[in-house]
C-alpha cells in the first residue's frame, strides 16, 4: 500500500501536530495575586474565537500564523478554560477567564493572537479591549472598559456601557453603541453609531452610508462624503456639528421640532418649521454629492466650513 | 510547527449562558425571524432541530468529532441559505439534504487534499464490490457489538445510503437526489449495508 | 414454516428502534453562534416600527375625537442595588392624552418590549456591579426624560412625522440599553 499525505497549509496531520499546552504557575511576592496562563491552538485561517474574559485588560492580535495563542496573567482564583481540540485545526475555540470578585477582574492582562481572518467574539466586563490587525469579524463587548480597534475588520459590532469606543479603520459593516461612553470613528461603507448621552466624533475618513444617533450626546460629523452617500444624523437634544467643505454638492435636508439650525457653511439661511417651531434647512445638490439628513428635537443643528 | 508536547488537561467549567427567557413561538414564526437576523429564533429552531441532525450526523460520519463537526457546519450553512428557504419541504428534512451536502463536500475535500492511495478501495465504486470490502468486522466478535456500531463500520457511501434510507426513512428517490446518485446504485448499496450488517450482528 | 423472523426483519426491527434524536454536546451551540454572520439588510433606520410611525401620522385625519383614546401604563424605573438612592418616577402615562391609533399601538409594543426587559433585568440586578447599575439607571433616565418630550410635543402635534420618527428612536435606543443590560455577565 502506498500512501502519500498533502498537508494543507493550516491543518496539520495528526501525527505531526501544534499541541495545545496550558502552563499555569503562581508568583510569590508583590504579583502573588496573579497567575499566568498560556495557551496554544492550531487554528483554520478563519476560525471562530470566542472569549469571556473579566481581566484589566485584552489585545488582541492578529498575526500571519495559523494558530491562536493565549498568553497572559489572570487575578489568582481565577476560573480558566481554555479548551479545544488539540490535535487538529481549531475551527471554532471558545476561551472562559472569570475573576472570583468583581475587583479582581479588573486585573492583570491577556494578549490574544489570532490568524488575521479570524472572526473574535469578546466579551468582558472592566477590561480596555485593543484589536489590531484582524479583518475577519469583530464583535467586543464590554461594560465599563475601552474599545479601541485598529485595522478594517470585515464587520465589526462594539458595544459598551460607559467606556469609550475608537475605531481606527474603516469596516465594511459597523454597528457601534454606547450608553455614556464616547464614539470616535472614521467612516466605513455601512456604518451605525449610537449613544445614549456619550459623543460621538466622526472624521478623517470617507462616509458611505451611515447613521449617528444620540439621545443627549454631541455629535461631530467631518467626514468624506463618498459618491452618492446617505447620511442621517439624528438626537434629541444634543448639538449636532457638521463639517462639510464649502464646495461640496450634498443635498441636505435639516429640521429641528424646537431647536436651533445655524448655517455657516453655505448662503442659505435656515426657515422657521412648521407652526412657527422649530427650524428647517434644505439645500439641493448633484445626485452623486450624497444626502445628508438630520433630525434634532431641541439640539442645536451647526453647518460650518473646515 | 512546533513539534509535538506533552499535553494539559485544561479545566473545564460552565458558565451563566446570560440568554433571557423566550416565550414559546411556533416554527414557521421562528424562521421568519431567524430568516431576518433573529438570533435568538435560529437558536430555538437549534434546539429544536439539533437532535435529529445530530443524530443523522454521527451515523453518516460515524464518529463523534466528525459528527461535530457536520452539525456545526449544517447550522451555518442553514442560517446563510434561510432566507431562500421557502417551505416546500420540512425544515428537518431541508437541514437534513444540507448536512447530507456537507458530508459529501468535506469527502470531496479529503480527497483532493490528500493524494492517499489505498486498497480500501473508493466509496462509490460500489457496484459489484465484493461482500468481504469494508471495515466490518468479523462475524465472531459481533456479539458485542450493537446496531449503531455497526452502522458506523460500513463503507461510507454504503452507510449514507443505510441511514438516509432505513433510518430516516427517505425514499429511494429522495436519497438519490441527495446524494446525486443513480437509483440503481442506491439499491446495490443498500442490498450490500443490510448484508454486511446482518453479518455484524449475526441475525 | 419458521416462526422465527427474518434476519432482514430481525435487522428492520433493530432499526426501527434506533433513537432519532441524539442530542449534541451543549456548547456546540457556542461554536455555531460565533460563526454566524449578521444579517445585511435595508439600512436598519428604516425600520419597519419607524416607517409606520412616520408615514401613518400623516395620513390621520383631523377627526381626533373619534380615535380612542388607549390607558398606556409604564412601570416605575429599575431602584439602585446599594447603595440604593432614590430614583425620579418615570412620567406615567395613565392619563395621556389622544394619540394617533398606529403610535398608539407602535408605543404599546414599546412599552411591553421595556416592561419584558425590566423584569429580567431586576431580577439581575443584584449580580451586577453596582457601577453598571448606575451607568444604565443613568441612561434610562435620560431616555425616559426624551420619551416624555418627545410624547407630549406629539400630542400637541400628533401629525408630525419628524417628530414620530424622533419619539420612536428614543424608544429603540431606551430598549437597546436595557437589552444590553439584561444579557450582562455577572459582577459586570
Amino acid at each position: 500500500m502506498i500512501r502519500f499525505a498533502t498537508r494543507r497549509r493550516y491543518l496539520p496531520s495528526a501525527r505531526v501536530a501544534l499541541a495545545a499546552l496550558l502552563a499555569l504557575a503562581t508568583h510569590a511576592g508583590a504579583l502573588q495575586a496573579q497567575r499566568k496562563v498560556w495557551a496554544a491552538y492550531p487554528a483554520t485561517p478563519e476560525v471562530s474565537v470566542r472569549l469571556f474574559a473579566s481581566v484589566g485588560a485584552v489585545h488582541v492580535i492578529g498575526w500571519d500564523r495559523d494558530s491562536v495563542e493565549v498568553s497572559g496573567a489572570v487575578a489568582s482564583g481565577s476560573k480558566v478554560a481554555l479548551g479545544g481540540p488539540q490535535t487538529s485545526a481549531a475551527r471554532g475555540l471558545k476561551l472562559f477567564i472569570e475573576a472570583p470578585t468583581e475587583q479582581a477582574g479588573r486585573e492583570g492582562s491577556l494578549t490574544m493572537h489570532v490568524p488575521r481572518r479570524a472572526r473574535v467574539w469578546l466579551k468582558t466586563g472592566s477590561a480596555d479591549v485593543t484589536v489590531t490587525d484582524v479583518t475577519g469579524g469583530l464583535d467586543v463587548n464590554v461594560v465599563g472598559g475601552s474599545i479601541s480597534v485598529h485595522g478594517s475588520p470585515r464587520e465589526l459590532r462594539a458595544e459598551s456601557m460607559d467606556g469609550s469606543v475608537t475605531i481606527d479603520g474603516a469596516p465594511e459593516w459597523m454597528r457601534v453603541k454606547t450608553a455614556t461612553g464616547d464614539i470616535t470613528l472614521r467612516g466605513g461603507e455601512d456604518v451605525g453609531a449610537s449613544t445614549i448621552s456619550g459623543t460621538i466624533d466622526a472624521r478623517g475618513g470617507e462616509a458611505d452610508h451611515l447613521k449617528l444617533e444620540s439621545t443627549t450626546g454631541t455629535i461631530r460629523f467631518a467626514l468624506t462624503l463618498a459618491r452618492g452617500a446617505t447620511v442621517e444624523m439624528e438626537t434629541h437634544s444634543g448639538p449636532i456639528e457638521i463639517q462639510l467643505p464649502r464646495k461640496s454638492a450634498a443635498e441636505i435636508d435639516a429640521a429641528t421640532v424646537t431647536g436651533q439650525i445655524e448655517n455657516g457653511w453655505s448662503g442659505i439661511k435656515p426657515e422657521v418649521g412648521r407652526e412657527g417651531r422649530g427650524m428647517t434647512l434644505t439645500t439641493s445638490g448633484g445626485q452623486l454629492g450624497g444626502r445628508i439628513t438630520v433630525r434634532s428635537f431641541k439640539g442645536k443643528i451647526m453647518f460650518k466650513a473646515p | 510547527m512546533a513539534s509535538a508536547l506533552s499535553l494539559v488537561r485544561p479545566v473545564v467549567t460552565t458558565h451563566p449562558s446570560g440568554h433571557a427567557e423566550r416565550e414559546p413561538v411556533g416554527e414557521d414564526a421562528l424562521v421568519d425571524r431567524a430568516r431576518r437576523g433573529d438570533v435568538d429564533a435560529f437558536e430555538r429552531l437549534y434546539q429544536l432541530h439539533a437532535g435529529r441532525v445530530h443524530a443523522l450526523c454521527l451515523r453518516l460520519a460515524g464518529q463523534p468529532m466528525e459528527a461535530r463537526e457536520l452539525v456545526q457546519d449544517t447550522f451555518v450553512h442553514a442560517w446563510e441559505a434561510l432566507p431562500r428557504f421557502r417551505g416546500e419541504s420540512s425544515l428537518t428534512t431541508w437541514l437534513h439534504r444540507i448536512a447530507v451536502n456537507a458530508m459529501l463536500e468535506r469527502r470531496r475535500r479529503d480527497r483532493r487534499r490528500s493524494a492517499r492511495v489505498s486498497l480500501a478501495g473508493d466509496e462509490d465504486e460500489v457496484e459489484g464490490a465484493p461482500l468481504g470490502g469494508g471495515s466490518v468486522p468479523p462475524a465472531d466478535v459481533a456479539t458485542a457489538i450493537d446496531l449503531e456500531r455497526a452502522i458506523a463500520a460500513l463503507p461510507p457511501g454504503v452507510r449514507r445510503a443505510f441511514v438516509l434510507h432505513e433510518v430516516e426513512g427517505y425514499s429511494h428517490e429522495e436519497v438519490a437526489g441527495m446524494t446525486g446518485l443513480a437509483t440503481g446504485t442506491l439499491r446495490a448499496q443498500l442490498h450490500r449495508a443490510r448484508q454486511l450488517l446482518i453479518r455484524a450482528l449475526s441475525l | 414454516m419458521s416462526e422465527h423472523p427474518s434476519s432482514d426483519d430481525r435487522l428492520d426491527e433493530l432499526t426501527a428502534a434506533l433513537p432519532r434524536e441524539i442530542a449534541p454536546p451543549p456548547e456546540l451551540w457556542g461554536s455555531i453562534r460565533a460563526e454566524l454572520t449578521p444579517r445585511r439588510g435595508r439600512a436598519w433606520w428604516a425600520s419597519g416600527w419607524r416607517l409606520a410611525a412616520a408615514g401613518l401620522v400623516v395620513a390621520v385625519s383631523s377627526s381626533l375625537a373619534t380615535i380612542t383614546v388607549m390607558r398606556l401604563r409604564e412601570r416605575a424605573p429599575m431602584v439602585a442595588s446599594a447603595p440604593r438612592a432614590a430614583v425620579p418616577a418615570t412620567p406615567r402615562a395613565t392619563e395621556a392624552p389622544p394619540l394617533p391609533a398606529q403610535l398608539v399601538s407602535t408605543e404599546q409594543q414599546y412599552v411591553r418590549s421595556v416592561e419584558a426587559l425590566r423584569r429580567k433585568l431586576d431580577e439581575r440586578r443584584d449580580s451586577l456591579a453596582p457601577s453598571t447599575v448606575a451607568t444604565v439607571e443613568r441612561s434610562l433616565r435620560i431616555a425616559d426624560s426624551a420619551i416624555a418630550e418627545a410624547r407630549a410635543a406629539l400630542e400637541r402635534d400628533p401629525s408630525n412625522a419628524v417628530l414620530a420618527a424622533l419619539f420612536a428612536s428614543n424608544y429603540e435606543r431606551k430598549i437597546d440599553v436595557l437589552r444590553r443590560a439584561a444579557e450582562l455577565a455577572p459582577r459586570t
